[in-house]
């Protein structure tokens, strides 16, 4: 299990992971919508990103995960990999995952309800900067 | 300081003239007190013929600019029975206002859009719609209804005294309770959405609490109410004329 405020990046194909307790899930349409209800948004993930997140449930480690996929879908174990670890990744970035990233709870609500940009000097890039929307349906909203 | 609702309410004002008109007006007036100022308002001076605006102040955020003494009072009145209405279990609270339109139908527009539904009302009112100055609006998203509490009620209102001193324009909240269809949702967001989970995703962003924290039961009603009243996002990064999403007719 990934320790408390984990940085996203340390997060590979060993850790075991799984959604915050103040995340919920939808499902619309066969795509989630991932409820982050201490910071007030909501994110909406395609069908990959729909998968992977229904798979986190800290059981196993992501590799197993990998496996499982590589297998189901004949692809590449090492790109679907490189994926799945960029895409939880990802997850932890915006928060959405137990343990791992800032610890919202402990920002003002203010910093909680602004965007990341908002939260980022002009010259710097905000927190989720690298974030890579591919597996999102739409950027975060704000 | 209001007591509407068992809720104190506190209204701080600039100056005290339009104050003591409410107060005088308004039964649920509970004296100066202590209560936080859930609403500021700065009153607009004068200055030979020409006017300042009046600008009002629900919990920190700008809610509307008027030069008219009488549409201000119904702003302060409307805005701050919204804001201590509690919604049932059945109905959804959104961070947005609502627009009456002629056919009595109601399209709600995101508050993160104020600034440009503000740079429209004037037209949109030449066209028979009425903007309704709330800090939030109640829904029940299975009936497809707005749902307004009557602020005359809220402020037990002397509603003849205030409509002697301040009569009521074409344009002006009448103040009742309003229980009417909703026409439409216009969302605000940073690009188009890619699917209807997307569109779920920046809607939900509306029923934020005055906390600003979300709960995911209020966003899982949204598809059920875009099934039934669509929705039209406003793309900031390709915005779309307002005013034609405002009163497109559905």
């Amino acid at each position: 299990m990934a320790s408390a405020s984990t940085d996203p990046t340390a997060i590979d194909e060993h850790s075991i992971v799984r959604p915050s307790r103040t995340t919920g899930t939808i499902e619309v349409d066969g795509n989630v919508v991932v409820v982050d209800e201490s910071a007030g948004r909501a994110h909406a993930l395609n069908e990959t990103g729909s998968l992977v997140w229904q798979c986190l449930d800290g059981t196993g480690a992501l590799g197993d995960l990998v496996d499982d996929l590589a297998t189901e879908f004949a692809g590449s174990r090492d790109a679907i990999g490189v994926d799945v670890v960029d895409l939880v990744r990802s997850f932890g970035a915006l928060g959405l995952l137990d343990g791992v990233g800032p610890d919202a709870a402990a920002l003002p609500p203010e910093i909680q309800r602004a965007t990341a940009g908002e939260c980022a000097p002009d010259d710097e890039p905000g927190p989720d900067a690298s974030f890579d929307d591919r597996y999102l349906a739409a950027p975060p909203n704000g | 300081m209001y007591e509407i609702g068992g809720r104190r309410l506190g209204v701080r004002w600039s100056q005290p003239g339009l104050a003591n008109s409410l107060a005088r007006l308004a039964r649920a007036y509970a004296g100066p007190g202590d209560a936080p100022p859930n609403l500021s308002v700065v009153v607009g001076g004068s200055r030979g013929r020409a006017k300042d605006k009046h600008h009002l102040y629900v919990q920190g955020r700008h809610l509307s600019a008027t030069a008219d003494d009488g549409r201000l009072l119904r702003s302060v009145i409307r805005a701050a029975s919204a804001l201590v209405a509690t919604p049932t279990t059945e109905q959804l609270r959104l961070d947005a206002l609502p627009v009456v339109a002629p056919d009595g139908s109601v399209v709600i527009v995101d508050h993160g859009l104020d600034h440009e539904l503000r740079a429209i009302q004037r037209r949109i009112e030449q066209r028979g719609y009425r903007v309704l100055d709330c800090a939030a609006v109640a829904l029940d998203p299975s009936a497809g209804q707005v749902v307004l509490p009557d602020a005359r009620a809220a402020f037990d209102l002397d509603a003849q005294a205030f409509t002697e001193r301040f009569p009521t324009g074409a344009a002006d909240d009448d103040l009742g309770a309003l229980q009417a269809p909703i026409a439409g949702i216009v969302y605000a967001c940073h690009q188009a959405p890619a699917s209807r989970a997307a569109e779920v995703a920046f809607l939900g962003a509306l029923a934020r609490t005055q906390q600003g924290t979300l709960r995911t039961e209020d966003v899982a009603r949204f598809p059920e109410l875009t099934d039934r009243t669509p929705a039209v996002p406003y793309v900031f990064t390709d915005p779309p004329a307002l005013i034609d999403l405002v009163t497109a007719r559905r």
